[in-house]
């Protein structure tokens, strides 16, 4: 009988604790719950942290925020993104992280319209527009852009490609600022063999690429 | 009335003679020890840039930097949380391409800061010491600017009290459409702790077309110090100086001259002193690639001394990364090779400039570097033959320096109580023997050893005797500590019944003060 018990309170406990979906370390901090329904849970374990406050700041909303973040993340899906606060993160940044990579990693243009902020649809545009621009070496592209403030941006990337594609042939003068700079001294270093000149490329891309190119020698 | 030290014992000399008997040894003695080693890679391109370490005994490390997978995409794990063993607490991806870390040591949340890329604007993510995502932000054009702004690059942030603080270059192209030649310049923007606010917007252009800043580091007036470039003709000169709390920017130092130019990349304030140090590369021209750390007062806002350095000499092409100051105020630099097969590096220098020690790191370049209260060092970058170049991995070192710590600071004193001690004249009181227990456990603590025991640990004046014990105790003390700094000194405790003179407290306080060395 008292085994019988005993086995019932086992199940009992077992399907509880399935239940809770998520099982913390001993002692855990609120921080460190949150920190494991980001990484194991679901929308719902974020119930476990309700109305605890940490440093004025609700981690209800923190865990769904982490929670939604990493999923859309994950799937590179912009729909999770609308289980943001929009306060703390927004909805517009979020769905603008996941479709720009997604853009990168080849989609088309019509995943744009899975966003549902439209400040959000239109930067996917414009990496598209960027992305396309630099895949054909085709500057007019650029000025498909909606956003103005982004065309000069995409033109110099394309000729950044243009450069890296062909040093020898690259007029310098097409860029602008530090640009022309980073553009002479990557000529100089591949020309002249001379690394130092790739140190102080200020562009990422040409430095990393003008490094690159003496750790393959 | 004041309590005399009963003396029951006289220090029979051939102590002091073996304390001096074994020179006056110039050179700083250190022990430095790995406590970890951690090689992270998480996927074809994995770069750490910069690491935050907290406060206090056994402080947690949060690295960030950028990974890449071989087709160029991002969104792999980016930020990992180490402990003080160097196991792994916690990681997450930040979705963006991290540059830079703050820490708020108020509640150990951290601020990354990067991503930007072409028409991308930069992010600003806050995270707590779990690394769950608080609040998030971008950048956005100043306000007034032109539709022909362009994206803003952002490269450093600092943390204090009311806000955090991003710097880096602004580039405006003139309008109209289709936007023509461009003008970048220092910005600097501030937001409030939560990030749900932007504080302030600070731009600094002096006339040249390009300028931009590279790191910022904040003191508790809320000033900015800045680090960046401006392009001077046909070179880059480098550029610090100070932005006070309401946007008006003083230059403190232009420097330049050298073929390609000289780039600070990173800024310090030490909170103590006042200080400010930058680091960076100089003379960057065909072969001759140095480090260059400058201080500066922030006082009278210029330079105090500079000091280059090549740690493995002209051929090995090392830059200035990271700059880091410890509880003590001495200076930190990191730095990397540009060519392959050379290590990177960390240096410690006084707050003098003068070079303390070299720890090399083989086979990497190191980007970052930081210091606890602890007498822990750290550094953060990636594994690979030259830095910069791709295929690497992220690395993370903590390294524990022992026995290097004030002694070996020009100009350190201990505020002894009655100092000196006067024979025949001072009174040995509780205090002393209290300060010489508390100090031999600093020195003590300095070396990696624990506290040392004493018996009668609460000398209550006028009623505790001070006996031979007390002062053996301490003598025993401050030998372990020499024999563990690679000195070895013979206490050679004397016996009782004999009279201690004050001359022996004043031989006690010179070890103390001038450990690891022996006294000059």
């Amino acid at each position: 009988m008292i085994g019988s018990v005993l086995i019932l309170l086992g199940i009992i406990f077992f399907i509880y604790q399935n239940n809770k979906g998520v099982t913390f370390p001993r002692g855990a901090s609120t921080e460190e719950k949150v920190s494991v329904i980001r990484e194991k849970g679901t929308m719902e374990d974020c119930a476990l942290v309700r109305g605890v406050m940490v440093n004025g700041t609700d981690y209800e909303t923190v865990c769904r925020n982490n929670v939604a973040y990493q999923l859309a993340l994950k799937t590179l899906d912009p729909k999770y993104c609308k289980g943001l606060d929009n306060k703390l993160v927004s909805v517009e940044q979020c769905e603008s992280e996941i479709l720009l990579k997604k853009i990168n990693t080849g989609a088309d243009i019509a995943v744009c319209g899975g966003a549902s902020v439209q400040g959000a649809e239109i930067y996917c545009r414009d990496v598209y527009r960027l992305r396309e621009a630099i895949q054909k070496g085709d500057e007019a592209l650029c000025d498909t852009i909606e956003d103005i403030g982004s065309r000069a941006p995409c033109r110099e990337r394309v000729a950044i490609e243009g450069l890296v594609k062909n040093p020898s042939g690259a007029d310098c003068s097409r860029f602008s600022g530090s640009l022309t700079r980073d553009c002479r001294n990557f000529k100089n270093a591949l020309n002249g063999g001379d690394r130092n000149a790739c140190t102080i490329i200020t562009n990422d891309r040409l430095r990393s690429e003008c490094i690159n190119s003496f750790s393959k020698n | 009335m004041r309590k005399k030290i009963l003396i029951f014992y006289v220090l029979a000399g051939i102590f002091l003679v073996g304390f001096f008997a074994v020179g006056l040894s110039v050179t700083y003695a250190v022990i430095l020890g790995t406590v970890y080693d951690r090689v992270s890679n998480f996927q074809d391109s994995d770069y750490a840039r910069d690491i935050a370490v907290e406060k206090g005994l056994n402080p947690n490390v949060y690295v960030v930097g950028s990974v890449w997978d071989s087709l160029g995409n991002s969104g792999y794990t980016d930020i990992v949380k180490y402990s003080s063993t160097g196991a792994v607490v916690a990681s997450v991806s930040s979705g963006f391409f991290p540059e830079s870390v703050a820490l708020n040591p108020s509640d150990n949340s951290i601020y990354v800061i990067g991503g930007e890329n072409n028409i991308t604007p930069g992010t600003i993510k806050k995270y707590d010491s779990s690394l769950n995502l608080i609040a998030a932000t971008t950048t956005k054009p100043i306000t007034g600017g032109g539709a022909c702004d362009g994206r803003h690059d952002i490269n450093g942030v600092a943390v204090d009290s009311t806000g955090i603080y991003v710097v880096g270059r602004y580039k405006r192209f003139t309008p109209p459409s289709p936007c023509g030649a461009s003008n970048e310049d220092f910005r600097l923007i501030k937001f409030n702790l939560a990030l749900t606010q932007q504080t302030g917007d600070y731009m600094y252009d002096s006339g040249n077309t390009q300028e931009g800043a590279s790191a910022v580091a904040v003191d508790a007036l809320q000033n900015a110090y800045i680090a960046g470039d401006k392009y001077n003709v046909s070179y880059l000169d480098w550029v610090v100086g100070k932005m006070n709390s309401v946007g008006v920017f003083t230059e403190m130092e232009v420097y330049g001259g050298s073929p390609f130019g000289d780039v600070p990349r990173d800024i310090t304030v030490d909170p103590a002193s006042g200080y400010i140090y930058a680091v960076g590369e100089n003379d960057i021209s065909s072969g001759s690639i140095s480090a260059r750390l400058v201080q500066y007062s922030s006082s009278t806002l210029v330079s105090v001394w500079a000091t280059s350095t090549q740690p493995f000499g002209i051929s090995s092409q090392s830059g200035g990364t990271g700059v880091a100051v410890d509880k003590f105020g001495s200076v930190y630099i990191s730095g990397g090779a540009y060519v392959s097969g050379s290590p990177g590096w960390v240096q410690k220098f006084t707050s003098f400039g003068k070079l303390l020690f070299t720890n090399p790191f083989g086979n990497m370049c190191a980007k970052s570097v930081a210091v606890d209260d602890n007498n822990n060092f750290y550094m953060a970058g990636q594994t690979a033959s030259a830095c910069d170049s791709g295929g690497s991995d992220y690395r993370t070192v903590k390294i524990s320096s022992r026995c290097n710590g004030t002694s070996t600071l020009p100009g350190y004193t201990i505020p002894w109580t009655d100092n000196p001690i006067i024979s025949n004249q001072t009174k040995i009181k509780e205090v002393h023997m209290r300060e010489l227990r508390s100090w031999t456990n600093d020195r003590r603590v300095d070396a990696g050893m624990t506290s040392s025991t004493w018996s009668d640990n609460l000398i209550v004046p006028n009623q505790t005797k001070i006996k031979a014990t007390h002062f053996d105790e301490v003598r025993t003390a401050i030998s372990q500590a020499y024999s563990t700094c690679g000195r070895n000194i013979d206490p050679n405790i004397g016996g009782p019944n004999v009279t201690i003179r004050g001359a022996h407290l004043e031989e006690l306080r010179k070890y103390i003060l001038s450990i690891p060395e022996f006294p000059s």
